[in-house]
This record gives structure tokens, C-alpha cells and sequence, in this order.
């Protein structure tokens, strides 16, 4: 078994930590949309981030820690599942259409993107009627602006941040 | 700045605009008179909003749904976010709709019930 | 990477367009039944075309009334002689002239016999036989005269469009949605269901047939576009004297309740009015001769629901009836 090279982890955990922390702070936020299944997503700024920086593994990781550790503060089989769906497809999306660094913000608008149809799609399937999606063109709107966002945000902290997180 | 940078700028900008004015135009008051509430994409409830004389409550789910005259709203739900209170009443088109206890309230239309209208 | 991500912004783009697609369901009150209008279209149609076809349903609702002491039919009655609109004018030719291909069968002129029972107001009562008969001797769709857009009655003689209206309304409406721009919709006027187009994807709209005998659910589903689909069924409207049931279709030769075997009948058509007027007309023939009327017709099929849980159906329809409620056995006519 390949070795994980323990700044790797240090900083995979790091990641995860201050996503679950953006997570929190979001969700004292009011809705700025009040429609269903639209959040910022703000902490997909980490994912994007632990992507470009450490590879597709630890963004994975930063990924799952955050949705099970928000499942168990915030509690909810739905919204779990909400998160879940959202967040794989978002990272699934931006690991297929993973551009230059420069370009990093595109990447995190097509997760976003993917991460609220995801969310739509879910909740059409859960309540078994196609009525949701009235509210598309509300969350690709939301999609778009979060996305570049916290896109510029991840990229900025990439291009700041990154020359004193490399490896040696 | 890159070409495609500049095309992607373009494409997302289309997209908002796009989807801004789609927003708008769905934009208008109905008179529907029906609400029907669903649970987990069953009907739990058909009111006909017009007949509501008083206000009165209904619990569905963990969430209370409020019929008042015309209208109907969710006024209390036990889930984290509570965006479904802050949506306010439901309208024609615009279904409130809690995602986490899987409660929506829809104004006149019945869904997937596997037949699109009852003759007879 | 640039080809997928040529791909995704595709994607998104065909997402925007998606996001314009909307379906919009509308309920309503309106002669005396719920109404229920859904139609899909775009954002910016859709709103507009049901506001039309409900504004149209309201205009027809008033003119054909026969209660409403404004309506052209309710002069009509009153006065025995009208001159009346060209709408309403050709709607009675057309009733008049359904009256005729089913042999008096169907009969608008069977209204005094309707008030007679109570059926228009919250008395029922039960009227003997001689007092009905003496009804239908005032007259009967023979002896109505019209000519051009004047139409005269004999004394004693009062017609409705009970049996004609809603069918004939729905067409209305349904034109009117087409005019607005919209081709996939279905209208409910208190279970007469009309069909426009078929659905967005270009499949079937699927009817559901109601159970008489449970009446939340359906006994068959029919799978159909653009056309109508009415039901006449006696637990539709009846009431209960001395442990006797009396309902609201009657057998314009008696004046009475029809007593032919059947529970329900649906006639499903490309003409509205003609499907609803038929509907009646089949249920008052009973099944035999309703069988031997429509292969002699040929523009429409239809379904009988008999008092022995049978589902008689119009060869027409093999292929296009499921989901059979297996309280009772189905058989196609010849």
C-alpha cells in the first residue's frame, strides 16, 4: 500500500475542518432564495481547493468527512441525502472537467452546476413528481453565482496561498 | 485573458440572463383554488382554499401546514433549514416545498398519480 | 479536457433551455362542477393560454345556463320563442341533429322531466308515471323549430344543454388553448376530459375510467390524444326514496330513470359534444343496441361498465385500455 505522506492528511483534515466550519457559518445565514434546495454551497470552495492542491483523493476525503459530519450535527435523512448526491456529483463533474488553474472558477460554475441539478433530481424523485423542477432556472441561477464565487475564492487562495503548502 | 475564458464569461452570462428573465415570466398571480399537500409524493390532503372560512392548521410530516381564505403556507417545520416557512404562501406554479421532510404544497394539480385526469 | 468541457457547457446551455419548459395546472369552478385545466408550453404561453380558455369556459358557462335567469336558454324556456346567438344557435342544431342520429335517445327536451324529479334544485321527489308522460307529450326534439338563430317551442316544452354542454365547452376550450400557442394539455370540467395533443414527450395522455362501485379509484386506464373522453354514469348524481334508486339519466320515451344494465358508459371521441351527447344516449339504449349504434356510427368507441362488474369495449379500443381493476372481467365487442 502507497504510502500517505502525513502533510497530505494534515492538510486533507485541515481542509475538511475549515470546510465544516464554512458549512456551519452558511447555515446561520438567512436564505437569500427562499427555494427549495438552493444553498450556496460555500464549502465546496475546500473541495475545489483540496482538488487543485492535493489531488483527487483528498478532495474526495474533504467531501465526505464534511457531508457525514454535517449529517450528524445537523441530523436529517433527507437532507443527507440531499448533501450526498449533491456533493458526489459535483466533484464527479469537476474532476471530468478539471481545467487550468487559471480556470478554476469554470470548473467550480459546471460543480455547482451539477450539484444543484443533482439536488433537484433527488428531491423529484423522492416526492415522486416532476413539479420541482419549475424551480430550474431559480437554481441554475444560483448554481452561476455561487459557483464563480466561490470558485474566485478557491482560486485566489490557490494562486496566495499554494507556494507555502507544497510539499518539499 | 484566454479565448476560452472569454467563452465561458459569454456562455454563463446567456445562461443567467436567460434563466433571469424565465424567472420573471412564471412570475404571475394565478387564482388557484386547490391546494393539495404531499407527503413523500403521496396526497395527504385536497382543500379547496376557497371554501376556508377561518384559518386552521394541519400537521403533515414534521411540518404544520396553515390554511387561511385563498391561501395556504407552511408556518412551522422541524427541519434545519426552515427555508420552506420563509417561502411565504404558495401560489400557482410555485409549490412550497420542504426538501428534507419531503412536504410539498402544490396550488391546484394533481401529479404523478399514474393517470393525468379521472373521466366520469 | 477542452472536448468535455466543450460538452458541459453544452449541457448547461440545453439545461437553460430546459428550464423554459413549464407545465401549469389551474383549478376553477364553473357550471356547477370543479374545473381543472393543465398545460405545458413555455413560460411565457402558458399563464396566458389558460387565462383564455377559462375566460372562454365562463362566457360559455353564462350563455348556456339554463338556471341562470340571464342566459339566452333560460328566455328561451321562459318564452318559448328566442332569438338566439350564433354560437348557441349552432350548438342546438347540433343537439338536435345528435338527437336525431340516436333515435331520440339522447333528447334535450327531456328538462321538464329533470325538474320534475328535482334534479335541478334540493327537493327531489318521485313523480308518478302518468305526470311524465304527460311531460314528454308537450314535445319532443322533433318539435323544436329553428330557423336560422330563431328558435321556437311548443307550449309546455323547456330544453337544457345538461347532456351536450360540457363536452361541447371543453372543444371551446381546447381551441382556445390551441390559439395561444399551446399543444400538450388536458381539461377536467368535473370529469369530462378532453385531451389536447398528446404529451410533451409525444406520448399518450392516460385517462383514468372512474369505478362505480369505488369511486377513488379507476376500473380501467385509456390511453389517448387529442380527443374527448365523457362518462355518463348513474352514481354520478341519484338520490334514494323508499330504498329505490333513482338517477339523473333519463329515458327520454318514459321520462324516467334508464333501467338498461349499466352502470357507467364512456364515449371516447374526436368531438366533444358528440362524445358527451352520446355518453347519454349510449347508457339510455343499453348495451345490445349501444353496440349495434356505434358500429353503424363509426367515429367514436366507447365503454360500458354493467351492473355484473362486466367492462364491455368497442374493438377500437384493443391496445389502448390497461391497468383493469380486477373487480371485474373485460370483453371486447365485436
Amino acid at each position: 500500500m502507497k504510502r500517505i505522506h502525513p502533510n497530505r492528511l494534515t492538510q486533507t483534515a485541515l481542509l475538511a475542518a475549515i470546510a465544516l466550519g464554512v458549512w456551519y457559518l452558511e447555515s446561520l445565514l438567512p436564505p437569500f432564495t427562499a427555494v427549495p434546495g438552493v444553498k450556496p454551497g460555500l464549502a465546496n470552495c475546500l473541495t475545489l481547493y483540496a482538488l487543485y492542491t492535493l489531488g483527487r483523493k483528498e478532495a474526495a476525503g474533504v467531501l465526505t468527512v464534511r457531508v457525514l459530519l454535517a449529517a450528524v450535527l445537523a441530523g436529517g435523512m433527507g437532507s443527507f441525502l440531499y448533501s450526498a448526491a449533491g456533493g458526489l456529483l459535483c466533484l464527479l463533474v469537476m474532476l471530468c472537467v478539471k481545467l487550468p488553474p487559471q480556470q478554476m472558477w469554470v470548473t467550480s460554475v459546471f460543480g455547482a452546476i451539477a450539484h444543484n441539478a443533482g439536488q433537484l433530481t433527488v428531491a423529484a424523485l423522492l416526492m415522486r413528481t416532476a413539479v420541482v423542477f419549475v424551480y430550474l432556472p431559480h437554481l441554475l441561477i444560483a448554481a452561476i453565482l455561487a459557483g464563480t464565487l466561490t470558485g474566485l475564492t478557491a482560486q485566489f487562495a490557490y494562486f496566495r496561498l499554494h507556494k507555502y503548502t507544497k510539499e518539499g | 485573458m484566454k479565448r476560452s475564458t472569454v467563452i465561458y464569461i459569454i456562455v454563463f452570462a446567456f445562461m443567467l440572463i436567460g434563466c433571469g428573465i424565465l424567472v420573471l415570466a412564471s412570475d404571475h398571480n394565478g387564482s388557484g383554488a386547490t391546494a393539495t399537500v404531499y407527503l413523500d409524493g403521496e396526497i395527504v390532503a385536497v382543500v379547496d382554499l376557497n371554501t376556508v372560512t377561518e384559518t386552521w392548521t394541519l400537521a403533515v410530516g414534521g411540518n404544520t401546514v396553515e390554511f387561511s381564505p385563498g391561501h395556504v403556507r407552511m408556518l412551522d417545520a422541524c427541519c434545519p433549514d426552515g427555508l420552506c416557512v420563509r417561502q411565504g404562501y404558495a401560489s400557482v406554479g410555485k409549490p412550497v416545498i420542504c426538501l428534507p421532510n419531503r412536504v410539498m404544497l402544490v396550488i391546484s394539480g394533481p401529479a404523478d398519480t399514474g393517470v393525468d385526469a379521472v373521466a366520469g | 479536457m477542452k472536448r468535455l468541457s466543450v460538452l458541459f457547457l453544452t449541457l448547461c446551455i440545453l439545461l437553460t433551455g430546459c428550464a423554459g419548459s413549464y407545465c401549469e395546472t389551474r383549478a376553477a369552478f364553473a357550471m356547477d362542477t370543479d374545473i381543472l385545466v393543465t398545460a405545458y408550453g413555455s413560460r411565457f404561453t402558458v399563464g396566458g393560454a389558460i387565462d383564455r380558455a377559462l375566460a372562454v369556459l365562463n362566457e360559455a358557462d353564462t350563455r348556456l345556463s339554463a338556471v341562470d335567469t340571464g342566459s339566452e336558454l333560460y328566455r328561451l324556456n321562459e318564452t318559448g320563442a328566442a332569438e338566439l346567438s350564433d354560437a348557441t344557435a349552432a350548438l342546438l342544431a347540433r343537439a338536435l341533429t345528435l338527437a336525431d342520429a340516436t333515435g331520440g335517445a339522447f333528447d334535450p327536451t327531456v328538462y321538464p322531466c329533470v325538474q320534475a324529479w328535482g334534479f335541478t334544485s334540493t327537493d327531489k321527489r318521485v313523480p308518478d308515471a302518468d305526470e311524465l308522460l304527460t311531460l314528454r307529450a308537450y314535445g319532443s326534439y322533433s318539435d323544436v323549430t329553428l330557423d336560422g338563430n330563431t328558435a321556437v317551442l311548443r307550449a309546455g316544452m323547456a330544453l337544457d344543454f345538461g347532456g351536450i354542454a360540457k363536452g361541447y365547452t371543453a372543444d371551446v376550450m381546447a381551441n382556445a388553448l390551441r390559439d395561444a400557442g399551446v399543444t400538450s394539455a388536458v381539461i377536467s370540467l368535473g370529469g369530462n376530459v378532453r385531451a389536447v395533443g398528446s404529451k410533451p414527450d409525444g406520448s399518450p395522455w392516460r385517462i383514468g375510467l372512474r369505478n362505480p362501485y369505488s369511486l377513488d379509484a379507476s376500473f380501467a386506464v385509456v390511453q389517448v390524444m387529442d380527443c374527448s373522453v365523457v362518462t355518463s354514469g348513474s352514481y354520478q348524481r341519484y338520490f334514494e326514496r323508499d330504498g329505490v334508486t333513482y338517477h339523473h339519466i333519463l329515458d327520454p320515451s318514459t321520462g324516467a330513470p334508464a333501467r338498461t344494465g349499466l352502470v357507467s358508459v364512456t364515449v371516447i371521441g374526436s368531438d366533444g359534444a358528440l362524445a358527451d351527447a352520446y355518453a347519454t344516449a349510449l347508457f339510455v339504449m343499453g348495451l345490445d343496441d349501444a353496440l349495434k349504434f356505434q358500429k353503424t356510427q363509426g367515429d367514436f368507441e366507447a365503454v360500458f361498465v354493467t351492473e355484473n362488474r362486466e367492462i364491455v369495449a368497442t374493438s377500437g379500443l384493443a391496445g389502448v385500455l390497461s391497468d383493469i381493476s380486477s373487480d371485474y372481467t373485460l370483453r371486447y365487442a365485436g
